[in-house]
């Protein structure tokens, strides 16, 4: 029970003290205006190029990927930060498992992702006078939430990355570039080649992009619980995969002594 | 003459340092590649002029006014940053000169940003170049830069005065894209959005590259998009001459240029 | 007798790094050669040498946070590079200067979010916190954001940091470095009591006063390599016939200056100028001799001080790490 207690406290501790930093102006520039004019952009085209067909499950999908803003840079932020301020040396050499600390570091950022995409269907919804059912609502909010822990998950193995290559804001935006292709939030899936809808299957929000535009488009919950499914293994494998470098990080930092952790 | 060695020297020196940064290098190799590729995936099959005014020409204005916007405020937020803004603009090369020159050395990677996302769609994607009146386009291409230079001037200069400019400066790329029309024509805008378009002088250089690339060129079309483009370009340097001036006397007079 | 509860033998740890930008020739830098000592429970041990000497990679070593190439260490009887998981409850170390503090969170915040990661059960979290916040003095300003915090605050809290766990052993590296004489006496003050309270503690440092003050043991390092070791004042009493003068002349020419110099009666000699100022600070068994012939040298000069004294530990620090250099 305190081992729970300790893991939430420290979720919301780092959380305030690494990315505390938005004071309400750059706030509401950053997490919300930035986004909100992302969305638009892609929906005003969208809706312009297909005429305003099928356009409720681009408005949402749109709205999804909005969640990368904290999915990818908030989440690499958890271990840059912690870089940048000089305390990262002193959080790796306590004999917390670290495995657990980074993965209670990213819920704050996996809940901030549905916020920002919660506030971005809102406002496409209101812009484009369209609506959703309370159960599309209910079942949308679930899936969001799964795809953005998966995001959450390749953000994180990203993060690691940073502990070896300086150029973040490099690797970050190209993540952030991909996902956007790659989720085929604006297109029919199938206008992509095939080489790559398949590594589109492979990277998070994928998945919830189609369940996203089948339930809204079509009303068609039938694939729901497979592909919710096969989104929440990718996250954990994502997850799995960046403890394993977080792990290999620390042991070349002690070994080489070359990559310091400050 | 001395001035004018400054200047090349300045734009040469700086093309360097821009393309060193791996983010500017991110900006000017692969994102006209994501921008071209989402654009066409969006478009499909239509007509070439469509695709080209459209998904070409698009997404390469996406491409050169990443480039401009980004690396010119983020140049000068970094300066700031580095406390080198002050050193720079005591230096015995007129700060004009050295800022100037800065955004000709990022419009050049603009452009060469341009080409690249060109080149990709005609050959990745098979997409047409319909220049029609190629020499007419490349006259229309380099008044656009100048204009687009211009603009990225008093956009460099609001953002030294300014300390919102971090903020500012992550805004600015989206709502440009939908307010000046770059994926899609402006007439699909609400008409209190098209009255802000008309003052950007992005839209009314897409504009005139579309319209010098319509298979029936009208010279009444052209001249219009072109007198609009101009007279847009001479006020932003009026204001830019303003600007600096207000620049000029908050920093030596009121000391507060390195604020950060 | 005291046990050891650190245990260092043959340590060697080198760095490579490459020079050169298209040819990359790897060069290797020996950061530890050999070294070996052994620290007692409940001793306050020093580190001295210069910069680049190898301190802070030993202390890295020891904290578990750099595996050595070669050698044994053994801490509380279990071996850092291996064992690391088992030993990081019961020690904890402290890094010089501002940053390792989250500056945006209070100070009271900043220990329980430290005390969260070393597992503090909750039961004695709050008054661990509260104790460790009154023994640093800074339990008024508990809940005030550390960025408003002065230097000297920020590391009287990093100190209370490095007790969160209540170490058997502190590793303190360079922990005075840009802190005002007094914050530089608290910390001393501090340290001091925790060891009488039976931690043991190991720093680094370069400030002589310091390791004269606090240390039981001190050990000399340079290059690597540990020179001498031993306690401040047997560390002294190798000097002690020694014989320091200080001496301050006004307008003497560099022949006055090299004649001093030359004589053979001197062990050492530093000197500094400025403009037309020369300081000098001699090592000599033989002051009857020496002084005689500064006056006689310096007939042209103003001979503005001049004192006889004892060795301190720089002295001997000059001395022996200069022997060992040439």
């Amino acid at each position: 029970m305190e081992a729970v207690q300790r893991f939430i406290r420290h979720g919301f501790l780092s959380y305030k003290a690494l990315f505390g930093w938005l004071d309400p102006k750059v706030y509401i520039f950053v997490m919300v205006l930035s986004p909100i004019s992302q969305l638009i952009f892609f929906s005003m085209l969208v809706n312009y190029v297909y005429k305003g067909e099928n356009l409720l499950g681009y408005v949402a999908a749109n709205a999804l990927l909005l969640c990368v803003l904290n999915a990818v840079f908030g989440i690499m932020s958890v271990i840059t930060s912690d870089r940048w301020m000089g305390t990262l040396p002193l959080v790796m050499a306590t004999p917390y498992n670290k495995a657990s600390l980074f993965l209670s570091r990213s819920i704050a950022h996996v809940l901030n992702g549905l916020v920002t995409a919660a506030i971005g269907l809102g406002f496409g919804i209101i812009l484009f006078h369209l609506s959703i059912s309370f159960k599309e609502g209910l079942v949308l909010l679930i899936i969001w939430l799964c795809s953005i822990f998966s995001a959450a998950g390749l953000g994180l193995i990203l993060g690691t990355f940073c502990l070896w290559s300086p150029s973040m804001h490099l690797w970050s935006n190209l993540l952030a570039s991909l996902l956007l292709l790659l989720s085929g939030a604006n297109y029919p899936y199938s206008r992509m080649p095939e080489w790559l809808q398949l590594l589109g299957q492979f990277t998070p929000l994928t998945r919830g992009v189609q369940l996203t535009k089948d339930i809204l488009n079509d009303g068609n919950y039938s694939n729901v619980a497979v592909l919710l499914g096969e989104e929440i293994l990718l996250g954990i494998a994502f997850f799995a995969i960046s403890f394993l470098l977080l792990k290999f990080a620390e042991y070349q930092s002690r070994s080489k002594g070359t990559m310091e952790f400050d | 003459m001395n001035l004018a060695v400054s200047l090349v020297h300045t734009i040469l020196v700086h093309m360097k340092l821009s393309i060193a940064r791996p983010m500017f290098k991110f900006i000017i190799w692969i994102s006209p590649l994501f921008y071209s590729t989402l654009a066409i995936f969006i478009y499909g099959k239509d007509s070439p002029e469509t695709l080209f005014h459209y998904v070409v020409l698009g997404s390469g204005f996406m491409a050169l006014w990443s480039s401009i916007v980004f690396s010119s405020a983020s140049d000068v937020n970094r300066e700031r940053f580095y406390g080198t803004l002050e050193i720079i603009f005591i230096s015995p090369v007129p700060f004009a000169v050295t800022l100037i020159g800065k955004i000709i050395a990022n419009t050049l990677w603009g452009l060469i940003s341009m080409i690249l996302s060109f080149v990709y769609l005609k050959f990745v994607f098979q997409l047409e170049l319909v220049f029609y009146h190629p020499w007419v386009f490349l006259a229309a291409l380099l008044f656009v830069l100048l204009s687009l230079a211009v603009f990225s001037f008093f956009l460099a200069l609001a953002f030294t005065l300014s300390r919102q400019a971090e903020a500012l400066m992550n805004f600015i790329e989206y709502p440009i894209y939908l307010i000046c029309g770059f994926l899609f024509p402006i007439s699909y805008l609400p008409a209190w959005v098209q009255g802000i378009s008309y003052v950007l002088p992005p839209t009314w250089a897409i504009q005139l590259l579309r319209d010098v690339t319509t298979e029936t060129l009208s010279s009444q079309t052209v001249l219009f998009s072109f007198t609009a483009l101009v007279s847009l370009t001479v006020l932003y340097i009026l204001i830019g001459v303003y600007f600096y001036r207000l620049m000029d006397k908050k920093a030596r007079f009121h000391g507060k240029l390195g604020v950060y | 007798m005291k046990q050891n509860v650190i245990e260092v033998k043959n340590v060697t740890r080198a760095y490579t790094t490459e020079v050169g930008i298209f040819k990359k020739e790897k060069k290797k830098v020996e950061a530890l050669n050999g070294v070996s000592f052994s620290v007692k429970k409940g001793e306050i041990f020093g580190l001295l040498g210069p910069n680049g000497a190898g301190k802070t990679t030993m202390i890295k070593i020891l904290s578990t946070m750099l595996i050595p190439h070669s050698g044994n260490v053994s801490i509380l009887g279990l071996d850092p590079a291996a064992d690391h998981r088992l030993l990081r409850p019961k020690i904890n170390f402290i890094l010089g200067g501002e940053r390792n503090l989250y500056w945006r969170l209070s100070a009271y915040d900043n220990l329980s979010y430290f005390a969260d990661l070393y597992k503090i059960p909750k039961s004695i979290k709050k008054s661990r916190i509260e104790d460790l916040l009154k023994l640093v003095g800074l339990h008024d300003v508990a809940h005030q954001k550390v960025e408003t915090f002065s230097k000297g605050m920020k590391q009287r809290l990093q100190i209370a940091r490095g007790l969160v766990n209540n170490p058997e052993i502190l590793f303190l590296d360079e922990p005075s470095i840009g802190l005002d004489p007094v914050s530089a006496r608290q910390l001393r003050e501090t340290l001091r009591k925790l060891n009488n309270q039976g931690t043991t503690i190991l720093l680094t440092t370069h400030y002589m006063y310091e390791a004269d003050e606090l240390c039981d043991r001190i050990a000399f390092i340079n290059k690597g390599e540990i020179i001498d070791i031993d306690s401040p004042s047997n560390l002294k009493k190798k000097v002690d016939h020694l014989s320091i003068i200080d001496c301050s002349v006004l307008g003497a020419s560099s022949s006055q200056i090299d004649s001093i110099k030359n004589l053979k009666s001197i062990h050492h000699i530093q000197v500094d100028r400025h403009d037309f100022a020369w300081t000098l600070r001699i090592q000599t068994t033989e002051p009857q001799l020496v002084v005689p012939f500064i006056y006689d040298s310096m007939k042209n000069s103003v001979i503005t001080n001049l004192t006889i004294s004892n060795p301190t530990l720089e002295d001997v620090y000059v001395r022996t790490i200069g022997e060992n250099a040439s």
